[in-house]
């Protein structure tokens, strides 16, 4: 028996417990790596109803309706994905998303009831980075679809006079705690998604 | 009912779905005929097309 759980350990996990990656040589790749992040879309979880995930990476996205574009102000959206020690063996990934949006209006009205009526049953969003990647935020491996990204700020501020770069501008902000890293779109639907003819988003 | 087969391409992968609000992560090569109907209820292609018998 001591020798099966040394040579199978991943055999002796608890249910719902997934078995470590062995350790393995890193290679970078020698190419350009731009920061930033360029484009928002975002779903309720309610309507990405599946991803098919295949050797890691986000191959399909089911849905009863696409993600949503959202055309937020250049240069003002990120993802802040920070992993933090817990005791002694427990690790915690928070997901931070944030855009601003502009300017203070009926139509931006709209889109915050919807952020925040949405808020208690979540949001996954696909955030294009500087490399031209997509990431789906707020589903991951670990816990599945169960701890989606919520409404975590929205901060309007009409500035004082003219000179206040930010005034009138509406930061918003999505985030969760949960215990895995966001996945990658993989090859077929990360061009699909950058050249807008997936229909698991809705640029029109 | 249909039997469901899985094209060979997708017998590796999980797919990760809501189904009466439970969340569930199915490896597509183990899932039982209970979870490959699931997966077709939510709408995931994953499935070989079901060829209907002409009379």
């Amino acid at each position: 028996m001591l020798l099966v759980m040394m040579l199978f350990p991943s055999m002796f996990l608890p249910a719902g417990v997934v078995g470590a990656f062995a350790l393995a040589i890193f290679a970078q790749n020698c190419a350009k790596n731009v920061s930033g992040a360029s484009k928002i879309f975002i779903a309720e979880k309610a309507v990405a109803t599946a991803f098919t995930i295949t050797a890691g990476e986000i191959s399909a996205i089911t849905g009863t309706t696409p993600f949503m574009r959202v055309d937020a102000m250049q240069d003002s959206v990120y993802w802040n994905q920070t992993g933090e020690l817990i005791g002694l063996n427990n690790w915690k990934i928070t997901n931070e998303v944030g855009f601003d949006i502009m300017p203070p209006a009926t139509a931006t009205n709209t889109f915050l009831q919807a952020l925040i009526d949405g808020s208690p049953c979540g949001f996954f969003a696909i955030i294009i980075d500087g490399n031209a990647a997509c990431w789906v935020v707020g589903h991951n491996a670990t816990d599945v679809r169960e701890r989606p990204l919520r409404l975590t700020k929205q901060d309007h501020k009409t500035g004082k006079g003219l000179s206040e770069a930010e005034g009138n501008t509406i930061p918003i902000t999505l985030g969760n705690e949960c215990g895995g890293l966001a996945l990658k779109l993989d090859a077929t639907l990360n061009a699909s998604t950058l050249d807008g003819t997936g229909t698991h988003i809705d640029w029109s | 009912m249909a039997k469901l087969i899985v094209r060979k391409e997708c017998l590796e992968s999980e797919v990760h779905f809501t189904y009466n609000n439970s969340s569930y992560k199915v490896v597509l090569k183990n899932a039982s005929p209970e979870q490959l109907n699931m997966i077709k209820e939510v709408g995931v292609d994953v499935f070989e097309k079901e060829i209907k018998e002409v009379k």
